[in-house]
């Protein structure tokens, strides 16, 4: 652009209007020049916003995208994982929770939705826990030697009443709702809580 | 503060004379509006872009999940119909803006030595948008794209030596799969964009070595692109952003049916903007040519726009002599007017001649397929094999296809007989005459059979109702004349003979009683329930033929077997045809598979027990019956 001032001077219509800028060209005043960087601006900003929504669905969505759904998840969501006779007294059992899984669009009959701890007191009481980890996510194992729930993924453990043994852990483990119903079944209301916090809010 | 960080920024990076070098560029004659669509072409580019960032996020390039992801865009995902409808239109839109941009480029000259070279870069481009609209149209995997993808893959597979092994290369294999979408998908996404902005760069620069081709230097004085061009573009920019933005609130991008590679789709059409070449190819001179030559479609679909193109790519050598730009203009307009009137011509015969009637009723029929398919999809989520296992169970989509099939014919809808002919030896074409009663309009589908007024017509006008069955063949003609007979001894008779009272004013709400208590024998949603009074008196009169005024020769339940609905015991035996459930998908589901076993020695239809799958029965059954949510 260095013959700009140049090229400006032997153009015969830029010279004879007078009023030209610094490159030589016909002067333009703010407005003119802002009514062109903003034109520029809207022009670009518009088919961002709907992109921009579109990304944040996650968090701008109502309807859970994915989780339990179908027959098998009662009014107040809960799920049958188990009959009174599986359980054992004082030792905690594993047992997977079956519901249909919505999957974005999809619903997949029959899935493991996750999976929980069960355990008959001897009062006859059943405790409950949420086999998710609150550490960071992973599937805690029930070491009956030890009597201690252990994580493998980083040596979180816990006393079998849920408590935590070490800090690893932010808070012992999630405890579900149990009811039980005419047939025997015992019916968890089944969630997952947000992990690596202390407070414990479902996800 | 600000200018010191600008300073500091700027001896760092040196932008300010990057932006100077790309905002102040000399106009000779000033800023026009013909100098835009350049600028339009790049920030439709953009719009796809950032769109198409979006729409990946969401998309699965699956056989099982593409159609599926795509719905779940559309219809569950916060503003995604927004997103997919601008990223629709302004694909449309670019390949009009593209031959704006072509068109200003020939005629302004602006080709010409020794702009070669980035006019031949310019027409990789434009291949490159017509390759991101081609990979792009398949991608939702719904039958609109499916088939007319497909119809584009046949031809490059009839293309002279390489065709077979470039189509497998395209497709990932023999036929459509898995990796059809996994190879168009990475094509859309991946290599054609980055192409796209590697020759749009090479483009750009390659413009600005050369500066912009004016015409009259001396019609105004000089301006800068920054802000005179800038303004001007970004007018022109804003428009084409709301009318692409316009399109996609008014009428949005459609999502047809899910892709079944098992059903023929009737109204198969490439996008509008390659509607021209479709029409070519249907001249019949094109095939003979194709025929004469041994190319077949490849001589109508390849070698001839092959041919056009190389001129198209010769023109900056053909300008090198006199008179040859006037030539490439001409030449020009003659493609693009020839392009015009071909895409005119194949909608015209589409939309409005005798012709296009099949493929008008197909469009309609695929796009209500498309809406209810969408409608199972919302309801309890799509199963593990896919959206097409929805559509394939549903009788709200399959009945009328299978009626189509199997019973339209003899059953003409009235809306549809024109679609009823045959071309006899003489070459003239005579109308195939319906052979029995109406039962469903098939462009509405709405079904007629089993209605309240369809049993009215029954009892009041039996012969009239059926008169249809004396197209029959000769060999049904025994058949046909007892059924209408009405002199006889059967509901021909009776109707005739019980008409006068039927249509008694006095009686009206008798008839009404007993057309309502035989509607609700076919378990209708909307049919009476069993202990309404008007049920309970039709019941009545269905029993013992006692009207208000006068009373029946013989009562319904004297000739017609029927288990009343809901009613343990068998009610009345008194013979064929039995009208247990009559209108309702048992009832159906019998009748069609053996009609002699439910009408009894009158009959005259064919059974389709044999010719229909127990599946199709069922779907064709709960169709006419109603039967389904």
């Amino acid at each position: 652009m260095t013959d700009n001032s140049s090229a400006a001077n032997s153009s015969p219509a830029a010279s004879s209007s007078g009023d030209v800028d610094e490159h030589g060209f016909p002067r333009r005043g703010m407005l003119y020049k802002g009514v062109a960087m903003i034109l520029g601006a809207i022009i670009t900003i518009i088919p961002i916003v709907p992109v921009v929504g579109m990304v944040l669905d996650p968090l701008l969505r109502k309807k859970r995208a994915v989780g339990p759904t179908g027959p098998k998840v009662d009014a107040d969501k809960f799920i049958e994982v188990a009959k009174l006779a599986q359980l054992k007294v004082g030792e905690p059992v594993q047992m997977p929770v079956i519901a249909d899984q919505r999957d974005f669009w999809n619903t997949f009959p029959n899935q493991a939705v996750g999976s929980v701890y069960l355990t008959l007191q001897p009062d006859g009481k059943i405790e409950c826990f949420n086999a998710r980890c609150p550490h960071l996510g992973c599937t805690v194992n029930f070491r009956s030697g030890d009597n201690i729930f252990y994580c493998p993924c980083h040596d979180s453990s816990f006393n079998a009443d849920g408590t935590r043994k070490n800090d690893i852990p932010p808070r012992d483990l999630d405890p579900l709702e149990v009811k039980q119903n005419d047939d025997g079944g015992i019916l968890v209301k089944f969630e997952n809580f947000r992990v690596g916090v202390h407070d414990r809010t479902v996800v | 503060m600000i200018s010191n960080f600008l300073n500091w920024l700027d001896h760092r990076t040196g932008y300010k004379h990057l932006a100077h070098e790309m905002l102040i560029e000399r106009i000779p004659g000033g800023a026009r509006w013909r100098y835009v669509w350049g600028s339009t072409l790049t920030f439709t580019f953009f719009i796809q872009m950032v769109t198409g960032i979006a729409l990946a996020m969401a998309y699965s390039a699956n056989g099982k999940h593409a159609w599926e992801s795509v719905y779940y865009i559309q219809n569950e995902m916060t503003l995604g119909w927004l997103v997919r409808g601008i990223h629709h239109f302004a694909a449309q839109a670019m390949v009009v803006l593209l031959v704006f941009h072509l068109v200003q480029v020939v005629i302004d000259g602006a080709y010409r030595a020794p702009r070669e070279i980035n006019f031949w870069l310019g027409l990789v481009l434009m291949q490159i948008v017509l390759g991101l609209g081609l990979t792009g149209y398949l991608l939702p995997w719904d039958q609109k794209g499916y088939y007319a993808t497909k119809v584009a893959t046949g031809i490059v597979g009839s293309t002279p030596v390489v065709g077979e092994s470039m189509q497998k290369l395209m497709q990932g294999g023999a036929e459509y799969g898995h990796h059809t979408l996994t190879r168009f998908f990475a094509l859309h996404v991946t290599v054609l964009p980055g192409l796209m902005l590697a020759f749009l760069v090479l483009h750009i620069y390659v413009f600005r070595r050369h500066k912009i081709t004016v015409r009259d230097a001396e019609r105004a004085p000089d301006a800068s692109f920054w802000p005179d061009q800038i303004l001007k573009d970004a007018i022109a920019c804003m428009a084409v952003l709301a009318a692409v933005m316009g399109l996609a609130i008014w009428k949005g991008a459609e999502l047809s049916a899910p892709a079944n590679p098992a059903e023929a789709y009737n109204a198969a059409r490439p996008e509008w903007y390659y509607l021209f070449l479709f029409r070519f190819l249907k001249f019949g001179w094109v095939s003979q040519m194709g025929e004469a030559t041994g190319l077949g479609e490849a001589f109508g679909a390849v070698v001839i726009p092959g041919a056009l193109m190389t001129v198209l790519i010769a023109m900056p050598i053909i300008a090198y002599y006199r008179g040859g730009h006037r030539f490439n203009v001409y030449y020009l307009w003659f493609v693009v007017l020839g392009a015009i009137g071909l895409t005119g011509l194949a909608l015209y015969e589409d939309r409005y001649s005798d012709r296009g009637m099949e493929f008008r009723f197909d469009e309609h029929q695929a796009h209500v397929d498309g809406e209810r398919a969408i409608e199972l999809a919302s309801r309890n989520g799509i199963p593990a094999d896919g959206a097409l296992a929805l559509v394939n169970a549903d009788p709200h989509i399959q009945g009328p296809k299978l009626f189509r099939t199997y019973c339209a014919e003899c059953h003409q809808p009235a809306s549809m007989a024109p679609f009823f002919k045959r071309t006899k030896e003489d070459g003239t074409s005579e109308a195939i005459l319906p052979k029995a009663p109406e039962l469903a309009d098939l462009m509405t589908r709405h079904v007629s059979f089993g209605s309240r007024d369809w049993t009215r017509q029954i009892l009041v006008n039996f012969a009239g109702h059926l008169a249809h069955t004396k197209n029959m063949p000769e060999v049904k003609q025994e058949q046909v004349t007892a059924l209408l007979d009405e002199e006889g001894s059967g509901m021909a008779y009776w109707s005739k003979e019980h008409r006068e009272m039927l249509n008694d004013a006095a009686n009206a709400n008798d008839v009404t009683a007993l057309v309502e208590f035989l509607y609700a024998q076919s378990g209708r949603q909307d049919a009476l329930p069993p202990d309404d009074k008007q049920y309970l008196r039709g019941r009545e009169i269905f029993e013992m033929g006692q009207l208000t005024k006068g009373s029946f020769e013989s009562a319904c339940a004297e000739c017609h077997s029927l288990h009343v609905r809901g009613e343990a015991e068998v009610a009345f035996d008194g013979g064929l045809p039995d009208l247990t459930n009559y209108g309702g998908s048992d009832w159906n589901r019998r009748f069609l598979s053996d009609p002699a076993a439910v009408y009894g020695e009158n009959n005259a239809m064919p059974a389709f027990g044999d010719q229909l799958s127990p599946q199709e029965l069922d779907l064709l059954a709960r169709w006419l019956a109603g039967d389904y949510e």
